[in-house]
């Protein structure tokens, strides 16, 4: 098969990022297309604008995610935390890292959602929209966003419970101010009831937290 | 010759499938004139959903064109208000907003206190009034279709597209809507394109009744002019004279005819474009093509047979006899 390939056209000639699609595209992936696929998107001059130019032109962007995932995988078990040194090193700045960080820690189950709620808007409801004529901005915000409305604020909510963990634990590893801060300050002078309290304090803020924005889901929530 | 404000010309629809294609249904040729009330009848599955997705717009036939009004169909429009089986209100505007939102996607800058009025409009017509303040999760099914006509006919469309809207609904309630139905279309003289199951419902709404045969490759059998007079009553139409014999002549269809129709179809050279026009009960007004299949169909039930008088025959006293205008 591959001879065949060599045969018609010379493959080392197309572009690499098309080279890797074609490489992500293949049906079933072997060890060794693991294996070129790690050196093609190891080279230097990957135009990955490009490259996800291309996925989406040709609507192959599962194949190429399928191909792709052993990668992301093996991120996926690092404790975000662990991104800390990382981000200080880079970024230079102890509360724009710890930022950073939280941000990168809790954006995921937002995302994820909100695609998942805009995607899972009821057809009927589209189309309505197709049937009255409705132009793509005024559905978008007449009927995608409040028939979405309840799985956003869902992912938000779980959004901000690990961000308030990741908080604390920043605040931990940074030190100089928070609560987190505190706990570990505390520590160091040996007052575990200071540690107790703040430990309460830290439970009741993120029950409010999370409450807030149960009530905001429920306020969005419309039973058919 | 009725004025073809509807025409369908020859619409074709199939899918692909492993192995080739399936067709839903092929050449199919319609015309409706404006105003009036067509129900199409037929087993599940036979492509009548897919009819109506053509005619409203949301589906693309594989070939052919639908015409309305002289211009030809080119996706959804607001001149084609579709009413779905499972009504598809937004559940988080109330009845006013649900209707109000349609009337402001057909006039785009009317302001607030004008769309309001419209939309007040149409819900007293559907006769919803004091219920503009609740949401969908608050009304009874019934209350929600009502809403939904309200919309469809908010925005004054050139033809209503109804989709089965009573199949979900409890029998008294069906039985009420559809006379509020009636009532809306005589009074606004609405042009309606109906799907349905009940042929008690479509005798008693409809001015024809198209009947078309099961899937694949499905074909408009038969068009039935509705006999009945134009003042009929839900609680007597059934003691009309007539009635039995249209009614007898459909269940006929849809018990046996409609899977054999194909052999039917051989006998009779069947021409998708002059589909057999059939008055059970009064006098022949369409072709002798339609005596012939009554005549000689071998395969069609013994039951009280539809009159199928001689052209020029003496009519029966006037009131069996309604000629339409």
């Amino acid at each position: 098969m591959a001879d065949n390939a060599q045969s018609v056209f010379a493959f080392n000639t197309l572009p690499a990022e098309l080279r890797l699609l074609l490489r992500c595209a293949r049906w079933p992936l072997i060890e060794e297309d693991h294996a070129t696929i790690r050196t093609l998107a190891a080279a230097d001059d990957m135009d990955w604008k490009y490259f996800l130019a291309l996925c989406g032109h040709h609507r192959v962007a599962p194949l190429v995610y399928r191909a792709l995932d052993p990668f992301i995988q093996v991120l996926k078990p690092v404790s975000p935390l662990a991104w800390m040194p990382l981000a200080l090193y880079t970024i230079k700045d102890s509360s724009l890292s710890s930022i950073f960080v939280i941000f990168i820690c809790s954006l995921w189950p937002m995302l994820i959602n909100t695609a998942f709620g805009v995607a899972s808007v009821r057809k009927e409801w589209l189309n309505v929209a197709r049937t009255l004529e409705v132009g793509p901005f005024r559905r978008a915000f007449t009927i995608i966003l409040p028939a979405a409305a309840p799985t956003i604020l869902t992912g938000m909510r779980i959004s901000i419970g690990i961000a308030w963990l990741v908080i604390v634990a920043a605040e931990m590893l940074v030190g100089g101010t928070g609560i987190g801060y505190f706990v570990w300050n505390e520590w160091n002078n040996l007052s575990i009831t200071n540690v107790i309290t703040a430990i309460l304090v830290i439970g009741v803020v993120g029950m409010v937290l999370d409450q807030i924005l149960a009530r905001a889901t429920r306020l969005v929530t419309f039973p058919e | 010759m009725t004025d073809k404000f509807i025409s369908i010309e020859g619409i074709s629809k199939r899918f692909p499938a492993p192995g080739g294609s399936t067709t839903v249904f092929e050449e199919l040729w319609l015309s409706m004139a404006r105003g009036e009330f067509v129900c199409i009848i037929g087993h599940s599955g036979c492509g009548k959903t897919t009819v109506l997705n053509i005619l409203a717009g949301l589906e693309p036939p594989s070939d052919g064109t639908v015409i309305v009004d002289n211009q030809s169909i080119e996706g959804p429009s607001l001149d084609r208000a579709v009413i779905f089986q499972s009504h598809a209100l937004l559940p988080w505007l109330t009845v006013m907003g649900n209707v109000a939102y349609a009337v402001a996607s057909k006039w785009r800058f009317m302001r607030k206190d004008d769309l309001h009025r419209q939309a007040q409009k149409f819900i007293d017509l559907v006769g919803l009034t004091g219920a503009e303040h609740k949401r969908p999760a608050e009304l009874s099914g019934g209350m929600k279709q009502r809403v939904g006509i309200a919309r469809a006919l908010s925005i004054e469309p050139k033809i209503m597209l109804m989709d089965e809207p009573f199949s979900a609904l409890d029998a008294l309630t069906r039985g009420t809507l559809q006379d509020e139905v009636r009532r809306i279309c005589l009074e606004t003289g609405q042009t309606v394109f109906m799907i349905t199951h009940d042929v008690d419902e479509a005798i008693y709404l409809a001015d024809r009744v198209v009947l078309m045969t099961n899937g694949p490759n499905a074909v408009l059998a038969e068009i039935v002019e509705n006999p009945l007079p134009k003042e009929r009553q839900r609680n007597d139409v059934h003691r009309h004279p007539l009635y039995y014999g249209v009614r007898n002549h459909i269940v006929d269809f849809l018990v046996s005819r409609s899977r054999n129709f194909a052999e039917e179809m051989k006998d009779t050279n069947y021409d998708p474009r002059h589909v057999p026009v059939v008055r059970p009960g009064a006098p022949q007004v369409a072709s002798s093509r339609a005596a012939t299949l009554d005549a000689t169909d071998p395969g069609r039930a013994r039951g009280p047979r539809p009159v199928v008088a001689a052209e020029g025959a003496t009519p029966a006293p006037s009131a069996l006899a309604q000629h339409r205008a």
